[in-house]
C-alpha cells in the first residue's frame, strides 16, 4: 500500500509535468487566469504530494506488527491550530490573486469595441456596430426570414449594422472588445479556448464578457454549454487580424439595410433544417 | 434535553422510552416486504440503490464507449448519447448516492449506533422507502416512454430541457420531473425521521459529543438535504407547468427552428439558482455521511482515537451552514451579476478551510496509530487520497477566475467524478466491508476484496486523474464527438481510448463485489459480534444480525466517547462504549 | 434570495441556541462515566412535536423559494394577479377563523370539556374547507381569464402557490378529520389533546404562509415589507 502510494503521489507529478496535453497557446490579454491557475497548481500540487507521502510514511511505518499498540492523543490543538493557519495562508494565495484578476474580468474598458454574438440552436451569427459606432436596439420579436438577427426596424442605430449570418467572425488585433451575447432559444456558451474567457448565453438578456485579442491567426469558437442535440457540432470561427485587413474585410460586409433589401434569400424552412440537424 | 445527574457508580435504570412502540410483524410479508424495521428498509433502499446505480454503470460504459471509439457503435447517435449521460449523471448523485448515504447507511446505524431500538416512527420510515421505489420506477419507466428519457443533462437547465431540440422532450422529460418530486416526498419522510430520530432516541448516556462521527455525518447531511431538496421540488414543479400547462416562469420569448413559441418573459436563471441551491448542499449531502464513514473506519482500524473529535464535529457544522451560501460558484459563467462572484468565491474557498483539517485529522489519527491494513481500511484510505486529490482540484474551479476556462470542459467532469463520485463511492465500499458481517453474520471474503479493492481504486485514479488534463486544454463536457476541432491534438483521441479501456475493467470489477456479496451470504467465514473489536455501540448488540429491537430485553446504557481505543492501562486495546467505567480497569 | 438566506439564518439561530447548549466544547474522552446528559424524558407527544416542528420547517423554506422566485420572475411594476382581492380576504378570513378555532379546541380540550372541543375542530374543518372551496373558485377564475398564461407570471405564481398551499391544506386537513372523528370513538383524552395541538400548530403555519403569500400577490398592507425582503438587490 505504501509503495502504490508513493507511486501515486510521484506518478501524478511526473504525469503533470511530462504530460503533452496542457492548455492551449494564449491568444489574448487573459494570461492572468493562466498565472493563477500555475500559482494554484503549485500549492495544490505541494499539499498534494506532501500529504499523500505522510500518508505512505505512516502505512509503512505504522503498519500493524504483532504487540504494537497505537499511541494515545485525543487532539493537540496548538497543532490544529497551526495547520488551520497554514491552510488559510495557503488559500488566501490563491484566493487574492483570484479576485484581483476577476475585479478586471468583470470592469470592462472604456474603450472597448461591442461585438454582438448571436446564438440558435445550433449556429452562431455576429453582428458588428456599423459607422455610427454602435449597434442598434434589437429584440426577440422582431426575428424573421429578412431579419434573422431581430434588430429593431425602427432604431436608425441598426440600419448600418453589419450582419454575419454564417459567416466568420473578424476581430482588429489588439483592441479589446466586448461581446454582446444574445439567444433566441436555448442556453449556450461561447467559448474560444485561446482566449480563455468565455459566458453563457441566455435567452431573453444580454450577457457579456471581455477581452482583448493578442496573437492574430483563425480560431475555433465551439458552444459550453449543453444546448440540444447537437450541442457538439455547435462551432464558430474567429479571425483575428490586424487593422488594416480588418478594415478592409469590413468594408466588404452588408449591412442591415441592405440584408433586409435582398429579396432571393429563400424562406428558412424550419422543417427541413431540423431534418438537417438530425441527420447529423 | 434535561440534564439529569445519575448517581457515580449505580447503572441506569433500565429506562426505555415510553414512545417506542414497536411494530412487530405478523407474516412473512410484513416481517421482509412492507417492513418497519430500519434494518430491513436499510436493505431495501441499499439494494433498489445499488441495482439502478448498475444501471448507471452500464451507461457509463456507453458513454466510455463512445468517448473512447466514437464511430464503432453506430446505435450510439448523439440523441442516445445525450440521453445517456443525463440518467448517469442523474442516478448517479441522487438514486443511488443519496439514497445509499441516507436511506441505507442511515437507517442501519443511526438506530444501531446511537442505542435506539428502532427509528422513531417506523411506519413513516416504510413509506419512505416505498415512495422512494416509486420515484425510482417512474424514472426507470422514462426508459421505454415514447422519445425516450430525457437529454438535457443532469443539470436539466431550461429551456432545452423542455424544447423540441432536447432528445426526451416528449415524455422523458415528465417523468424524470415526476420521479424527482416522488424522491424529494419519500426523502422527506425519511430524513424528518433520521432527524428526529437522533435528537429523541439516543439511549441513555449517549450525549452529542459521545455520538460516532458517522452519526453526525448522517445526521447533518440529513438536515442539510431536508432544507435543499425543497428548492429542487420548487423549480421541478415550475419546470413541469412550463411544460404541461404552458406557462412561463423559466421560459423566455423563444423562436425554435424558426417558430415562434407561446412562451414570454420567463428568466432561465432562476432556474439554475434554484437547481444550485440544492445542487450544491447535494455534494455534501454525499460526502459528510462519507466523512463520518471514513473517520470512523480509519479509527477502527487503526486502532486509534480519531484525531480531534471536536475539530471533526465543529468542521461537520460549519461545512454544513457554509454549503448553502456558495451555491452561485456553479454559475461563474452563467450570465448572473458578475459581481455576486467576489462573495462566492470568498465563501468557497472558505469552506476549504474546515474541509483540509478533517483531511489532516484523518492523516494524523494514522500517525503513530497500529494500522490494520484490512479491506475497509484500505478503502479508506483510498478515499482520502481521491478525495485530496478532488478537493484540491476544486479550488481551481471555485477561484471564480479559474474556473473562467476551465468550467464545462472535461476538468470539471474529472473533479466532480473524484471527490463525489470515486470517493464517496469508495466509502461506500468501506462501509460494506466494515458492516457487512454485522449485517449478515459473516465476513465478505478477503482475498476477492483485495481484487476488488486495488482494481477499483487505482483504475479509476487512472481513470479521473489524466482526465483533468484534457479539461486544461479546453475539451468541452458533454460533447458526442470532439473530431474536428484543430486545438485538440490526435494524442487526446488516444488518452481517451486508454480511459475507456480502464475504466471498462474497473467496472469489471464490480461484478467481483457482487459475486462477493452473494457468496459470503452463504460461505463467508462466521464473523461473530465484533470481528474487527469496535466501540461503537452496534458492534454490542446481543444478537448478529441484530434482531428485531436490536437489543434484547434492555436498552444499552452508554458510558464513554466511541473513541476509546488503545486506552493506556486498559487490558484491551479497545473499550466499548457500553463499557462501566469501574470494568474497565483504568479510567483514562 | 435574500429571503431566503434570512428564513435559513433565522433557522440556523435557533439551531444554533440548541447546540449551544449541547456542551459542544466538552471533552468526552475526559468525561468517561454514566454521569452526562439524558435525552429527553421521551413522551411520544415531543417526538411528534418534533417531527412537526422540522416538517413545518422545511415547508416554510419550500414557501420561502417561491416567494424568491417570485421577486425574480415578477417585474416589481407588475400589475400582479388580475383577480378581485375581496374574494381572498374572505378565503383568508376562513382560514383565520379556522386557526382561532383550533386555538380554542386545544384550550377546551385541556380543560376536559370533550365534546365542545369536538364542536370546535368540526368548525374548524368546516372553514376549512370554506377556505380550499374559495381557492378553488378564484384558481377558477383566473385560469378563465387565461391569466395563468401572462408574461409577467404573477398569476402562473397565484396557481402555483395556492396549488401547493392548497395540498399542503388537504393533507392536514385529512388528519384533523382524522383526528376529529376517528379520536372520537377510540382516542384518549391525553392523545386527544395531543393531536390537538399538533393540528393547531400546522395550521397556524399555513396561515403565516398563506399571509405571506398573499402579501406578495395582492396589495395588502404588509406586502411593502415582503417586498423589500425578496426583490433581488437590482
Amino acid at each position: 500500500m505504501a509503495l502504490i502510494l508513493v507511486l501515486i503521489a510521484l506518478g501524478s507529478v511526473a504525469f503533470h509535468l511530462l504530460s503533452p496535453w496542457w492548455w492551449t497557446p494564449i491568444a489574448s490579454n487573459w494570461g492572468y487566469i493562466d498565472t493563477t491557475l500555475i500559482i494554484t497548481f503549485w500549492i495544490t500540487g505541494a499539499v498534494f504530494t506532501v500529504l499523500v507521502l505522510f500518508v505512505a510514511y505512516c502505512v509503512a511505518r505504522f503498519r500493524h506488527r504483532p504487540g504494537q499498540k497505537a499511541s494515545y492523543e485525543p487532539e493537540s490543538r496548538r497543532l490544529e491550530g497551526w495547520l488551520t493557519a497554514v491552510t488559510a495562508v495557503g488559500v488566501a494565495a490563491m484566493l487574492a490573486p483570484g479576485l484581483a484578476v476577476w475585479a478586471q474580468f468583470v470592469r470592462v474598458p472604456a474603450n472597448a469595441a461591442e461585438v454582438e454574438i448571436v446564438a440558435q440552436q445550433w449556429r452562431w451569427s455576429y453582428r458588428l456596430p456599423g459607422a455610427d459606432g454602435r449597434l442598434g436596439a434589437a429584440a426577440t420579436e422582431f426575428v424573421s426570414d429578412e431579419n434573422p438577427l431581430g434588430l429593431d426596424p425602427h432604431d436608425p442605430a441598426s440600419k448600418d449594422d453589419v450582419i454575419l449570418d454564417g459567416d466568420d467572425l473578424h476581430l482588429p488585433l489588439g483592441r479589446p472588445v466586448k461581446a454582446l451575447l444574445r439567444s433566441f432559444d436555448v442556453v449556450h456558451d461561447f467559448y474560444v479556448p485561446e482566449f480563455r474567457a468565455k459566458m453563457d448565453v441566455i435567452p431573453g438578456m444580454v450577457t457579456y464578457f471581455w477581452f482583448t485579442p493578442t496573437r492574430s491567426g483563425t480560431f475555433e469558437a465551439i458552444c459550453n454549454e449543453v444546448c440540444g442535440v447537437n450541442h457538439y457540432a455547435m462551432r464558430g470561427r474567429v479571425v483575428v487580424e490586424p487593422e488594416p485587413q480588418y478594415r478592409s474585410w469590413l468594408d466588404q460586409q452588408k449591412t442591415f439595410s441592405n440584408f433586409a433589401a435582398r429579396p432571393e434569400r429563400a424562406p428558412r424552412d424550419a422543417a427541413l433544417r431540423r431534418r438537417v440537424a438530425d441527420d447529423r | 434535553m434535561v440534564d439529569t445527574p445519575i448517581g457515580a457508580a449505580g447503572p441506569f435504570p433500565g429506562s426505555e422510552p415510553d414512545e417506542v412502540e414497536l411494530y412487530h410483524p405478523h407474516s412473512w410479508l410484513t416481517r421482509y416486504v412492507f417492513s418497519q424495521d430500519a434494518k430491513i428498509i436499510a436493505i431495501q433502499y441499499s439494494g433498489t440503490a445499488l441495482a439502478i446505480g448498475f444501471v448507471a454503470l452500464v451507461l457509463s460504459w456507453l458513454i466510455r464507449l463512445q468517448l473512447g471509439f466514437p464511430g464503432l457503435f453506430p446505435s450510439i447517435g448523439p440523441s442516445e448519447y445525450y440521453q445517456i449521460i443525463t440518467m448517469h449523471g442523474m442516478i448517479m448523485v441522487v438514486y443511488l448516492l443519496t439514497a445509499v448515504f441516507l436511506g441505507g447507511f442511515g437507517n442501519y446505524l443511526i438506530p444501531l449506533m446511537i442505542g435506539a431500538r428502532d427509528m422513531v416512527f417506523p411506519y413513516v420510515n416504510m413509506l419512505s422507502y416505498w415512495v422512494y421505489l416509486l420515484a425510482v420506477l417512474v424514472l426507470v419507466a422514462s426508459f421505454f416512454a415514447p422519445g425516450g428519457p430525457t437529454g438535457a443533462g443532469w443539470t436539466l437547465y431550461p429551456p432545452q430541457a423542455i424544447l423540441s431540440g432536447t432528445p426526451g422532450h416528449e415524455w422523458g422529460i415528465v417523468l424524470m420531473l415526476a420521479s424527482l418530486i416522488l424522491f424529494i416526498i419519500g426523502f422527506t419522510m425519511g430524513g424528518v425521521n433520521y432527524v428526529v430520530t437522533v435528537l429523541q432516541a439516543r439511549a441513555p448516556g449517549m450525549t452529542l459529543m459521545r455520538m460516532p462521527l458517522t452519526i453526525w455525518g448522517i445526521f447533518t447531511a440529513t438536515v442539510l438535504a431536508l432544507l435543499a431538496f425543497p428548492a429542487l421540488f420548487v423549480g421541478a414543479v415550475m419546470m413541469l407547468l412550463d411544460r404541461l400547462f404552458g406557462t412561463s416562469f423559466f421560459m423566455p420569448m423563444i423562436i425554435e427552428a424558426g417558430q415562434r413559441l407561446h412562451y414570454g418573459g420567463g428568466t432561465p436563471i432562476l432556474f439554475q439558482h434554484l437547481f444550485w441551491f440544492f445542487g450544491h448542499p447535494e455534494v455534501y449531502i454525499v460526502a459528510l455521511p462519507a466523512f463520518g464513514i471514513v473517520s470512523d473506519l480509519i479509527s477502527t482500524h487503526a486502532r486509534k482515537n480519531i484525531f480531534g473529535y471536536r475539530m471533526m464535529v465543529w468542521a461537520i457544522i460549519a461545512i454544513g451552514g457554509l454549503s448553502f451560501v456558495v451555491w452561485a460558484h456553479h454559475m461563474y459563467v452563467s450570465g448572473m451579476n458578475p459581481y455576486f462572484g467576489f462573495f462566492f468565491a470568498t465563501t468557497t474557498l472558505i469552506i476549504a478551510v474546515p474541509t483540509a483539517i478533517k483531511v489532516y485529522n484523518w492523516v494524523l489519527t494514522l500517525w503513530r496509530g497500529d494500522i490494520h491494513l484490512t479491506v475497509p481500511m484500505l478503502f479508506a484510505i483510498a478515499f482520502i487520497v481521491t478525495f485530496l486529490n478532488g478537493g484540491l482540484t476544486g479550488l481551481f474551479l471555485g477561484n471564480v477566475v479559474v474556473d473562467v476556462p476551465l468550467s464545462d470542459t472535461l476538468f470539471v467532469v474529472a473533479h466532480f467524478h473524484m471527490v463525489m463520485g470515486v470517493a464517496p463511492i469508495l466509502v461506500i465500499f468501506g462501509g460494506i466491508y466494515h458492516w457487512y458481517p454485522k449485517v449478515t453474520g459473516r465476513m465478505l471474503d478477503e482475498r476477492l476484496g483485495l481484487l476488488h479493492f486495488w482494481v477499483t481504486f487505482l483504475g479509476a485514479y487512472l481513470v479521473f486523474f489524466p482526465m483533468h488534463y484534457l479539461g486544461l486544454l479546453g475539451v468541452p463536457r458533454r460533447y458526442f464527438e470532439i473530431t474536428g476541432l484543430g486545438f485538440i491534438p490526435a494524442s487526446a483521441a488516444s488518452l481517451n481510448a486508454f480511459i475507456s479501456v480502464v475504466a471498462f475493467v474497473v467496472g469489471a470489477a464490480q461484478v467481483v463485489f457482487v459475486a462477493n456479496l452473494i457468496r459470503s451470504l452463504r460461505h463467508g467465514v462466521p464473523a461473530g459480534g465484533n470481528p474487527w473489536h469496535a466501540t461503537t455501540l452496534e458492534w454490542q448488540t446481543p444478537d448478529t444480525p441484530p434482531r428485531h429491537g436490536n437489543w434484547g430485553a434492555r436498552l444499552p446504557v452508554v458510558y464513554r466517547w466511541p473513541y476509546d481505543y488503545s486506552v493506556p492501562g486498559a487490558a484491551e486495546d479497545f473499550l466499548p462504549q457500553n463499557q462501566p467505567v469501574h470494568a474497565a480497569g483504568a479510567a483514562p | 434570495m435574500s429571503l431566503v438566506l434570512l428564513y435559513l439564518a433565522g433557522l440556523g439561530a435557533v439551531s444554533g441556541r440548541w447546540l449551544a447548549r449541547q456542551h459542544l466544547a466538552a471533552k468526552p474522552w475526559l468525561s468517561a462515566g454514566p454521569s452526562c446528559t439524558l435525552p429527553a424524558d421521551g413522551g411520544g407527544g415531543s417526538a411528534a412535536k418534533l417531527a412537526l416542528g422540522i416538517f413545518l420547517a422545511v415547508i416554510g423554506l419550500l414557501f420561502a423559494l417561491l416567494v424568491a422566485a417570485y421577486g425574480m420572475r415578477v417585474p416589481p411594476g407588475s400589475a400582479g394577479v388580475p383577480l378581485d382581492p375581496r374574494l381572498l380576504w374572505l378565503t383568508t378570513g376562513f382560514l383565520g377563523l379556522a386557526s382561532l378555532l383550533l386555538h380554542r379546541a386545544d384550550r377546551v380540550v385541556r380543560r376536559g370539556a370533550e365534546d365542545d372541543a369536538h364542536a370546535h375542530l368540526l368548525a374548524a374543518v368546516a372553514a376549512s374547507l370554506v377556505f380550499l372551496c374559495g381557492q378553488g373558485l378564484a384558481w377558477r377564475l383566473i385560469g378563465e381569464a387565461g391569466a395563468g398564461r401572462t408574461i409577467d407570471a404573477a398569476g402562473s405564481f397565484f396557481i402555483l402557490i395556492t396549488l401547493l398551499h392548497g395540498l399542503h391544506l388537504a393533507g392536514g386537513l385529512a388528519a384533523l378529520a382524522w383526528v376529529t372523528f376517528g379520536a372520537a370513538r377510540t382516542g384518549s383524552p391525553a392523545g386527544l389533546a395531543r393531536s390537538i395541538g399538533l393540528c393547531t400548530l400546522y395550521w397556524d403555519a399555513l396561515l403565516v404562509i398563506w399571509l405571506v403569500a398573499f402579501g406578495i400577490l395582492f396589495r395588502t398592507p404588509w406586502s411593502g415589507l415582503i417586498d423589500v425582503l425578496c426583490r433581488p438587490p437590482a
